[in-house]
């Protein structure tokens, strides 16, 4: 990190319009919105203190997610642990914005909480390449781990949520989803 | 290996042979075409995009937003009202926030107002679980510290940082100000919370004795000599952190 004029603006903004994807990708770790708002304020704080690591040019959003996935795996993943004795991913659908229509916003709020209720490897998975849209190598680099194993992770969940991509076939055909 | 559609879909749909679908993922890593073409055939991610469209709430975002990158910093620090103890990050706007200002209407003082403004900034972005998991060595400690005295141009020493108040050390890094070496030591006090000795090389610093302040309602003291500016800051507690600083003061300048 470096004070002064010479700091770069840029890089606080940059940090800002990726607090959305960032805060996503932490929930899907840690599983609570409490903790993934600790993860995000930490990463950010990480990613201040790094800014003279970050090279121009490369994906910025892979960056501050690689280095919240170190957070959450090296630093507060154990503490939670230690303190809890287990992770627990509480369901948090009163998250879901009870906005458009209720038919859209059952059927999201159903999509979240079983998205969540995946185990942590795979939700995370899920999150990147589904929801951020990171490539499978992508999401691979951020969480560190072999492209076969986000495969065989992402396999896994398609299982679990296959039946999700069924019900809105249904819901669309009965004209109940935009 | 060229595969159909039919072949990716199957392997989306985990009713691929083993064989093929092994070499797929093998494939994968270096075909970057054939990623392209399974992940255009993901049927799920509409579905699940559909469900994380209103994640995180917007108004949420906005509170964790102000709390880390915080707002416009009062004109008076002073009248901080003292309740806010996790709420640092909320009130204390980050180094970066202050710079939001706009570079033309930052008229500090004088530099070492304007140093000691944005280390303290910067320090209230620190509560008890930032430095909770920090846990280095005593040789990753003197570590740290000769890389920080070479960079800085002065000696640190491990035994000039022990038995001061309470305070565990827990890390040293090398940040950086105007183009100058800043060293920032963190401590953790008998409570766990933060508190931090700074050093800036400036060697056109005039000599001038402790001054005790509160810098965004933080607890601070500071000095400068022999070409260097030094600050200890941190929590509330004025009369620790003078102490610190004046045992600080008497083992390091």
């Amino acid at each position: 990190m470096y004070f002064g004029k010479k700091y770069q603006k840029r890089f606080q903004s940059d940090l800002i319009t990726l607090m959305p994807r960032l805060w996503r990708f932490a929930l899907s770790l840690a599983g609570q919105k409490d903790l993934a708002d600790d993860l995000v304020q930490a990463t950010c704080l990480r990613a201040l203190e790094r800014e003279s690591q970050f090279q121009a040019g490369s994906n910025f959003a892979a960056w501050t997610m690689t280095i919240c996935r170190s957070i959450w795996l090296n630093e507060m993943r154990s503490q939670h642990l230690r303190k809890t004795g287990q992770l627990d991913t509480a369901i948090e659908s009163s998250l879901i914005d009870p906005s458009p229509s209720p038919e859209t916003n059952i059927f999201a709020a159903e999509v979240f909480k079983q998205v969540m209720r995946l185990p942590e490897g795979q939700r995370s998975v899920v999150e990147l390449v589904f929801v951020e849209q990171f490539t499978y190598r992508e999401a691979a680099a951020i969480l560190g781990i072999p492209i076969g194993t986000v495969m065989s992770r992402l396999s896994a969940a398609r299982k679990t949520l296959a039946p999700l991509k069924q019900e809105q076939a249904n819901q669309m055909k009965k004209g109940e989803l935009a | 290996m060229m595969y159909t559609d039919e072949h990716l879909r199957s392997y989306l749909a985990g009713s691929l042979d083993l064989e093929t679908a092994q070499q797929i993922e093998v494939d994968l890593e270096s075909d970057p075409i054939l990623e392209q073409r399974l992940l255009a055939l993901e049927g799920l991610l509409p579905v699940v995009q559909q469900g994380f469209a209103e994640i995180p709430d917007a108004d949420h975002l906005k509170q964790l937003e102000d709390k880390i990158f915080a707002q416009p910093i009062p004109a008076n620090d002073h009248a901080v009202a003292p309740t806010f103890v996790r709420t640092w990050g909320t009130r204390a706007a980050t180094l970066v926030i202050g710079l939001a200002i706009g570079t033309g209407l930052m008229h500090w003082a004088d530099d070492t107002t304007d140093w000691r403004q944005e280390v303290a900034s910067y320090q209230a972005l620190y509560v008890k679980e930032t430095i909770a998991s920090l846990n280095r060595s005593e040789d990753e400690l003197k570590q740290e510290l000769a890389e920080a005295s070479t960079a800085v141009g002065q000696q640190l020493n491990l035994s000039d940082l022990n038995d001061l108040e309470g305070l565990k050390l827990l890390r040293t890094q090398v940040l950086g100000h105007e183009g100058a070496p800043l060293i920032q030591i963190v401590f953790a006090d008998p409570n766990g919370a933060p508190v931090a000795f700074c050093i800036l090389k400036d060697t056109d610093a005039a000599g001038t004795i402790m001054q005790s302040t509160s810098l965004k309602g933080m607890a601070s003291a500071d000095w400068t000599g022999n070409g260097y500016r030094y600050l200890v800051i941190g929590g509330q507690n004025q009369s620790r952190i003078d102490t610190v600083a004046e045992q600080i003061h008497s083992r390091v300048l």
